[in-house]
């Protein structure tokens, strides 16, 4: 009888410690998942607001002249044909930009994979926008998926009047 | 009969002294983890602020810089005038302005006017902040 109870002791610890390891862990399951989603976003936003600027310093450098800024940056980044595309009011001559497909006039798009490597468009998960317009540049970078937009900037190019 | 007088009770045994154990270590990694989390997310927000605040008073200044152009072929009493209405500084052909990056910095610009066109000779973010340096050190004096 003794030895009986023991063992329904043992097991009744069991369960219990069963239940309350898998309430626990489950929770802790959760916090480690936000963690991990609150980490890649500021990942994201890192490399986001480095691609961003990095454009901009590109375009301030040409002078305001997107199209060799477009190729300042498909220089320094490497990138092939099809992982971006530029879309230029004029001829798009600069070596190294892509032809006009389908994008608005003076503004150019990169593509980018979820490790933020250059890709063609059909598997972009990050874009880097540039949209030209009164001299000005707007710079946006969105995540595709969720349509989010993950930093945006403003440029101006310094006129020196001459 | 005993036991059952005393009603049920729960062994506390090696089990629930692993399972505590364990459970503790996860809910200390997980708050870690959280927190650490949080410290990033929030140094990315500072710096994406910081970056947003310096493009927004670089643009106000290339815009301020591009006003400017547009005085230079006016004649040289109504272009200080329409300068310093602009809120830039002339001291002779040097123009220098200011646009606040935020509490601690500005950014500084000093052109040249030059003919049809100016020189950019700073452009550059500064300190503006108080700054209040330390009186003396606090040691202890062996009293």
């Amino acid at each position: 009888m003794k030895e009986r109870s023991k063992t329904g002791l043992f097991l009744m610890e069991l369960i219990l410690m069963v239940l309350v390891f898998s309430f626990s862990a489950a929770a802790c399951l959760r916090v480690f998942a936000y963690a991990r989603k609150v980490s890649d976003y500021s990942e994201d936003l890192n490399e986001a607001v480095l691609k961003a600027q990095s454009a901009a310093e590109a375009y301030k450098a040409a002078g305001g002249d997107l199209e060799k800024a477009c190729g300042t940056i498909a220089g320094s980044a490497d990138l092939k044909e099809g992982q971006y595309r530029v879309g230029l009011a004029e001829d798009a001559s600069q070596p190294g930009c892509a032809a006009i497909s389908g994008g608005a006039e003076n503004s150019a798009v990169f593509f980018f994979d979820s490790r933020w490597n250059p890709v063609p468009e059909a598997e972009a998960c990050f874009t880097l926008r540039l949209e030209e317009a009164n001299h000005k540049l707007s710079i946006d970078v969105e995540k595709q998926a969720a349509e989010e937009k993950l930093f945006t900037l403003q440029v101006k190019a310094v006129d020196h009047g001459k | 009969m005993e036991s059952s007088r005393k009603g049920p009770r729960i062994n506390i045994g090696s089990v629930s002294l692993t399972v505590i154990f364990a459970v503790l270590c996860l809910t200390i990694f997980a708050v870690l983890s959280l927190s650490t989390a949080n410290a990033e997310r929030q140094l990315a927000e500072k710096t994406a602020q910081a970056v947003r605040n310096y493009y927004e008073a670089d643009l106000a200044c290339a815009e301020r810089a591009e006003a400017v152009a547009k005085i230079l072929p006016l004649d040289p009493r109504q272009q200080e005038e329409q300068i310093r209405q602009l809120g830039a500084e002339v001291k002779e052909d040097i123009v220098s302005f200011q646009e606040k990056i935020d509490e601690q910095q500005a950014l500084f610009v000093k052109l040249r006017l030059e003919e049809g066109g100016f020189r950019i000779l700073a452009w550059q973010a500064q300190n503006v902040g108080e700054w209040s340096p330390e009186e003396g050190i606090a040691v202890w004096q062996g009293n």
